[in-house]
């Protein structure tokens, strides 16, 4: 795996400061609303980004496990009053079976690349029909959370800066993940398999077993922003939180930010997600449509422009300065 | 007597092409075995067969005095025979380091093991100066270095080496052959495909021929080179050359 530069470790823990202190300075319902979904989509995108981004095997069906992990808290939470920090746990957990599920489906059928992600997308619909057809569930007209006002040990605050904190406690612990897989042997030998499985699996690598590990820890995360959503929302239905929209959205950021790295997809979240957020505020009520197409044009010149990511960019940035620095230092030794 | 590796009427077709048939050889610890034969004489597909990554239609496989036959390669690999590809096979945007280090996780769990174990090979094999490069960066000698320190960190009982000098010239070719001796010399059992003549008759302790799949041929390079039949298979080729 490639090693972050040493800086990005003190940056990231100042920008953690930032983000614990900012709530003080009394921000609007509004932009603390924004922050969130913020947090909570950097926090999806830095799990898709471990199967997606450092094992290579681009899921396009995420919003089936942020799903399963919604409707499992919430159906416990309203059937049998079981807490949603509870139920976060088994909804995460449920989402990683049926990720293990998918991935040992395809992968055991040596699918990869564009028929991985057809997979996905499948698995993600038929998750998504079957919700629709399930009155237990809702069916087509969702389930609402029961509200029972300030209840910290029911995941329901009156609040919205304690909703901000959980999804800043969400997204650090999905960065910590992040690190901590990319330091061990698992995310050295994920990034083996993305760059060359044959070579991965002639040196011992067992890669079904490695990709479904991936493919599990990806699908538990995702299941447990779906709880996140659920108790903030306080309402679910399939088109908000099963659909291929949601899937979409989930990739975007990653790209944007950078694939594969530790901090990208959350970058890209924390770019884009505003962006769109702006261009909708500004733009959303004149002529339908005008700020799709502004939130468009920037995502298609931010991929012209950082193929490999914000983060890439930041990489490239620094090799430049870095050779700048080099080439200071000869012309200094050949004057000598 | 039967030694480290041993194959028994190995046969692999694919639809209606045998491309290994009815090979047979022992290898003992210490051996380096060189495999010749002309293009598509099913050297690269009987080292498949023998890492797992093809299954053979019929004949055995023993290594270490278990039969590994059905095994993936992932596990082959662990019971220590391990092979190098063709085509240089490197993590390219992994460094030079890490690219060795995937092999040393092998037999190391933790990172700081593994890249230590690492490092002591980059020296072993010469890389240590390039081991903060991207793979994709190093020359192609030091990409075949690599390519052989991956597989070292993995600490192979067998190394079978396909064509580790395709590629590289003859200055080239020269430092590889120094660092194959050197590893030989340690005591690494080898398997080596290889089309340059000289550097398989320098390496190779017993030379085993293919042609069409089959062995025509097996004994010291010096027999071998005065084989009838293996001369008249690369004459064979050569007509064949000369004609198309």
């Amino acid at each position: 795996m490639k090693s972050e530069a040493f800086w990005e470790y003190p940056v990231q823990l100042l920008v953690l400061a930032v983000f614990l202190l900012l709530p003080l300075w009394g921000l609007s319902s509004y932009v603390l609303n924004t922050l969130i979904m913020m947090l909570f989509f950097g926090f999806l995108a830095t799990a898709w980004n471990i199967l997606g981004g450092f094992a290579g095997q681009h899921s396009l069906g995420n919003a089936a496990f942020v799903g399963i992990g919604a409707y499992t808290s919430t159906f416990l939470f309203s059937q049998y009053g079981i807490s949603p920090w509870i139920g976060m746990w088994i909804g995460g957990v449920l989402a990683g079976i049926f990720g293990l599920f998918l991935g040992y489906s395809a992968f055991r059928c040596g699918l990869k690349g564009p028929f991985f992600l057809l997979v996905t997308i499948a698995a993600a619909q038929i998750v998504m029909l079957v919700v629709l057809n399930c009155r237990a569930l809702g069916g087509a007209s969702g389930l609402t959370v029961p509200y029972v006002g300030s209840h910290p040990a029911l995941f329901q605050f009156e609040s919205k800066i304690a909703y901000y904190y959980v999804a800043v406690g969400l997204l650090a612990a999905g960065i910590l993940v992040s690190i901590l897989v990319s330091r061990h042997r698992l995310g050295y030998y994920l990034v083996a398999i993305r760059e060359n499985e044959d070579a991965a699996c002639a040196l011992g690598i067992d890669t079904l077993h490695y990709k479904l590990l991936a493919t599990f820890l990806s699908g538990f995360l995702s299941g447990l922003g779906g709880t996140f959503y659920a108790q903030y929302i306080l309402f679910i239905d399939p088109e908000s939180i099963l659909s291929l929209g949601l899937s979409i959205e989930i990739i975007v950021y990653p790209i944007l930010g950078g694939i594969g790295t530790v901090l990208g997809p959350a970058l890209g979240a924390f770019i884009l997600y505003p962006v769109g957020e702006l261009a909708r505020s500004v733009w959303g009520g004149s002529a339908a449509g005008i700020h799709l197409l502004f939130y468009g044009a920037f995502l298609m010149l931010c991929i012209i422009f950082m193929p490999k990511g914000v983060v890439g960019l930041v990489r490239r940035i620094q090799e430049i300065l870095k050779g700048k620095l080099r080439a200071r230092e000869v012309e200094a030794l050949a004057k000598e | 007597m039967t030694g480290l590796l041993s194959v028994r009427n190995l046969t692999k077709s694919f639809g209606g092409l045998v491309a290994v048939s009815q090979v047979s050889f022992d290898l003992h610890s210490g051996e380096t075995l060189g495999i010749i034969g002309p293009n598509g004489a099913g050297k690269s597909t009987l080292f498949s067969l023998l890492t797992g990554f093809l299954t053979a239609d019929t004949g055995e496989v023993t290594f270490d005095g278990r039969s590994i036959r059905g095994l993936r390669p992932d596990q082959v690999c662990h019971l220590g025979l391990v092979r190098t590809f063709q085509i240089i096979q490197n993590f390219a945007v992994l460094s030079t380091l890490e690219n060795v280090m995937v092999g040393a996780f092998l037999r190391e769990r933790k990172a700081k093991h593994a890249r230590e174990r690492a490092w002591n090979i980059l020296e072993r094999v010469g890389l240590a100066e390039r081991a903060q490069v991207p793979a994709g960066d190093l020359t192609m000698l030091d990409q075949t270095r690599l390519e052989i320190a991956k597989v070292l960190a993995t600490d192979p009982k067998i190394v079978l080496a396909d064509e580790t000098m395709a590629g590289l010239t003859p200055v080239e070719m020269h430092h590889a052959i120094d660092l194959l001796l050197s590893l030989r010399e340690d005591g690494i059992t080898f398997i080596l495909i290889e089309h340059v003549m000289h550097v398989i008759m320098s390496l190779s302790d017993r030379i085993l021929v293919l042609h069409h799949g089959e062995k025509i041929s097996e004994g010291t390079p010096t027999e071998v080179a005065n084989d009838k039949g293996v001369i008249d298979a690369y004459l064979g080729e050569e007509e064949i050359y000369a004609g198309g």
